[in-house]
C-alpha cells in the first residue's frame, strides 16, 4: 500500500499548468490576491476555512450526539457496540472513534429495508438506494433537516469545482434511486445555476441540449464524459462554438489525471472529480477545487474521516494509501457509524491553495474489492488505465479479461486502438504490433505481471452510461 | 500514378471480413485485389476496388476504421522470372517493400484448417474449385 505518495505541494510559481492552459478559456487568475484568491468564491467560509483546531472540536460534539444517538435509537448499533464492549460515554476523544465497530455494506443488506434507520419510515421526506446488482439494494432515508444539509454539501462541492449562479447546469446522472442526479440537482439549484435534468443516456438528446442550451457545466461519470467528447466529435460539433461546457463534474466511478487530460481537452472544459456514496447521503463528501486540482476537500464539520489499511483496520500514516472509513456526524434518519467505504484513497491535512483548510482525498485509487489478484500480484484496473493514457495509440476505452487456463490466472488487457494511429502508422501492420509488445512491456513493468494486450477495434467494446464496466472476470464461470 | 488502396482495422472474429466484403457487395462496388495480413487478434485488409471514395464512405459509415494510402500498381510478366524482373530493381536501388500481394484474378486462396469443409461449402455455393493442373495450364 505505498505506491502512493501525496502529490508535492503546489506552489503559485508552478500554478499555471498545462491542464489550466486547457480549460482556461480566457480566465486569467490574480495571484496577487491573497486567498480566497478573487472571482473563485467559498460557498462556506465558516466551515471551509476554518482553523483545523476549531474543525476537530466541532467534530468531536457531533461524534459524541452522533454515536449516542444512533444507540439509543438504531438497535443494531446497540448490539453491535455492546458486543464490541463500547458504551457512547467511552467517547471522549476524536481517536476513541477506533473504539467503535465497524458499519458495512452488508449491514444494510442484512437490516433491508428500514432496519437501520432511526426514525419510523413514515417521519422520511424521501428514499433513495444504490444499486442491488450483488444482493438486495441498500436503502438509505432523509429527514428535511438532513436534506438541507445534503443540498448545502452539494453547494459546498460544486462551487469548490468552478459553478457560478449564471451557469447553466446539465445533469446525465441518472435521476430516480440513485442519489447522483438529485444531489447534484439541488446542489446546483441552490447555488442559482439554470439545471437541465436530462438524466443519463440518450447521447443524441444530451448534444442537441448542450448546444441549444449552451449547457456550461455537465454533470456525469468520467468514461460518459469521455463517450460524449467522442460523439460530439463524429457529430462534426465543435468545441467552442457549438460545445460551451466550463466545468465538467465527473464522480461515480474511479478515473485518473490521464483520463481527465484528456476529457478536458477533448470537451475544451475544467474538469474535477467528486466522491460520495448513498451510506453517506449522496455526492457531497468530498470533491476538488477548480483552483487547485490537487485532492478532493472533505466537509470535515460534518464528517469524520479515517484511511485505514483493509486487512489490519488499523490506521495508515497519513498521505499513505488506506481504506477510506467515515462517519456522517449530521444525520438524523440514518446515522451511520465507521463505514466502509472498500474505496482506497489518501489523505492530506495540507493546506490548500484554494484558500479552503479541510482535509482532501486523492482520487479513488480503487476498490479494495475491485483489486484483482493475478498470480498472487495485487492489480488495480485503474493502474491499467494510466499506462494506456500515457500510451499514444489507444483510446480510454478498455476491458480487462480475466481466465483461467490451467490453473494459471491469465490478464488479458483488451483496448481499442485509436482510428488517427492507424492512419497516422500509415495502417502498417509493424507499427501495430510495436505499440502491442510497448504495452505489454510498460504494463509489465509497472504491474509486475505478464499480460496479453489484445488490439480491438475501435468503437467495438461495450459503452457504459453511468459505471464503467472494466473487468470481465471469467474464473468463476469455467 | 499510384492507385488508391484502403486498408481496414479488423477483429480476427469470424465474420468480420464476410461483413466487409457484404457491405461492399451491396454498394455495388467490385474488389479487384486483397490481402490479409494477421496476427491471433487482429488483421489488416488491404482492398483495391473499382471505386475507393465511395467504398471508404460505406465502410466507415458501417463503422469500421478504413486507413486510405497510395500503393504502386504494375503488371508483371505471367511467365517465370516475371515477379523477379520487378523486385530485382527495388533490391538494386535499396527500395524496401512493406508489403505485396496480387491483384485483379478472380482465383483466390483461403488458408483454412478443415480443407474439405471448405470445398464442400464452396461447392454448394456453386462456385467453381481450381485444381493444381487447372492453375498450370491458366
Amino acid at each position: 500500500m505505498k505506491e502512493f505518495s501525496w502529490s508535492a505541494r503546489k506552489n503559485l510559481s508552478s500554478f499555471e499548468t498545462p491542464g489550466h492552459h486547457e480549460s482556461g478559456g480566457g480566465r486569467r487568475l490574480d495571484l496577487s490576491i491573497h486567498r480566497p484568491i478573487s472571482g473563485h468564491p467559498i460557498w462556506d467560509p465558516k466551515w471551509e476555512c476554518t482553523e483545523r483546531k476549531a474543525i476537530r472540536s466541532v467534530q468531536l460534539e457531533r461524534l459524541r450526539w452522533t454515536v449516542e444517538y444512533a444507540y439509543n435509537r438504531v438497535p443494531v448499533y446497540r448490539s453491535k457496540m455492546r458486543s464490541a464492549g463500547v458504551m457512547p460515554s467511552d467517547i471522549r476523544c476524536l481517536e476513541d472513534v477506533a473504539l467503535l465497530p465497524f458499519t458495512t455494506k452488508c449491514d444494510f443488506r442484512d437490516n433491508y429495508p428500514f432496519g437501520m434507520f432511526a426514525i419510523p419510515p413514515k417521519e422520511l421526506v424521501r428514499i433513495h438506494s444504490s444499486s442491488g446488482t450483488t444482493g438486495k439494494p441498500t436503502v438509505v432515508g432523509y429527514t428535511r433537516k438532513d436534506l438541507d444539509t445534503w443540498v448545502e454539501l452539494v453547494a459546498r462541492m460544486v462551487s469548490a469545482a468552478g459553478v457560478r449562479q449564471e451557469d447553466v447546469a446539465q445533469i446525465s446522472f441518472g435521476y430516480g434511486m440513485f442519489t447522483g442526479g438529485f444531489g447534484l440537482h439541488y446542489g446546483l439549484e441552490r447555488v442559482g445555476a439554470t439545471v437541465v435534468p436530462v438524466s443519463s443516456g440518450n447521447t443524441d438528446r444530451q448534444l442537441m441540449f448542450m448546444a441549444d442550451f449552451g449547457s456550461s457545466v455537465f454533470v456525469s461519470t468520467p468514461s460518459y464524459a469521455a463517450h460524449i467528447a467522442e460523439e460530439a466529435k463524429k457529430r462534426g460539433l465543435i468545441i467552442g462554438k457549438d460545445i460551451k461546457l466550463r466545468w465538467g463534474l465527473f464522480g461515480a466511478e474511479p478515473w485518473t489525471e490521464g483520463m481527465r487530460r484528456r476529457i478536458q481537452c477533448e470537451l475544451g472544459l475544467s474538469a474535477t472529480d467528486n466522491y460520495g456514496m448513498s451510506e453517506l447521503c449522496g455526492p457531497g463528501f468530498s470533491g476538488e477545487c477548480e483552483v487547485g486540482k490537487d485532492g478532493m476537500h472533505i466537509s470535515e464539520d460534518l464528517f469524520l474521516w479515517e484511511v485505514l489499511d483493509p486487512v489490519t483496520g488499523k490506521p495508515v500514516l497519513e498521505g499513505e494509501v488506506g481504506e477510506l472509513v467515515a462517519t456522517p456526524l449530521w444525520k438524523e434518519a440514518l446515522p451511520v457509524l465507521r463505514y466502509r467505504t472498500r474505496d482506497l484513497t489518501a489523505v492530506t491535512t495540507q493546506p490548500c491553495i484554494c484558500g479552503r483548510t479541510t482535509a482532501r482525498m486523492c482520487r479513488v485509487k480503487g476498490r479494495t474489492d475491485d483489486m484483482l489478484i493475478i498470480r498472487g500480484v495485487n492489480v488495480f484496473p485503474t493502474q491499467i488505465e494510466h499506462i494506456l493514457m500515457e500510451t499514444e495509440g489507444t483510446s480510454p476505452h478498455y476491458l480487462l479479461v480475466v481466465t483461467r487456463e490451467a490453473a494459471l490466472d491469465t490478464l488479458e488487457v483488451w483496448v481499442e486502438i485509436s482510428e488517427k494511429h492507424f492512419v497516422e502508422s500509415r495502417s502498417r501492420l509493424s507499427k501495430m504490433t510495436e505499440l502491442q509488445a510497448s504495452l505489454v512491456k510498460k504494463i509489465h513493468s509497472v504491474l509486475g505481471v505478464s499480460v496479453k494486450v489484445k488490439l480491438v477495434e475501435p468503437q467495438t467494446l461495450e459503452r457504459s452510461q453511468g459505471k464503467a464496466k472494466r473487468v470481465l472476470d471469467k474464473r468463476n464461470l469455467e | 500514378m499510384p492507385v488508391m488502396e484502403l486498408s481496414v482495422f479488423l477483429d480476427n472474429t469470424a465474420g468480420r471480413l464476410c461483413e466487409v466484403a457484404r457491405r461492399l457487395g451491396e454498394n455495388h462496388i467490385n474488389i479487384r485485389g486483397f490481402s490479409v495480413a494477421d496476427t491471433a487478434d487482429f488483421g489488416i485488409l488491404r482492398l483495391l476496388v473499382n471505386n475507393p471514395d465511395k467504398a471508404s464512405a460505406v465502410l466507415r459509415q458501417a463503422r469500421f476504421t478504413v486507413h486510405e494510402g497510395p500503393v504502386v500498381l504494375a503488371r508483371v510478366y505471367d511467365r517465370p522470372g516475371g515477379f523477379a524482373a520487378a523486385l530485382e530493381g527495388f533490391a538494386k536501388k535499396g527500395v524496401n517493400i512493406d508489403y505485396s500481394y496480387g491483384a485483379v484474378c478472380s482465383i483466390i486462396a483461403f488458408g483454412v484448417e478443415q480443407i474439405e469443409t471448405a470445398e464442400a461449402i464452396l461447392r454448394d455455393e456453386g462456385i467453381q474449385l481450381v485444381s493444381e493442373e487447372e492453375l498450370e495450364q491458366l
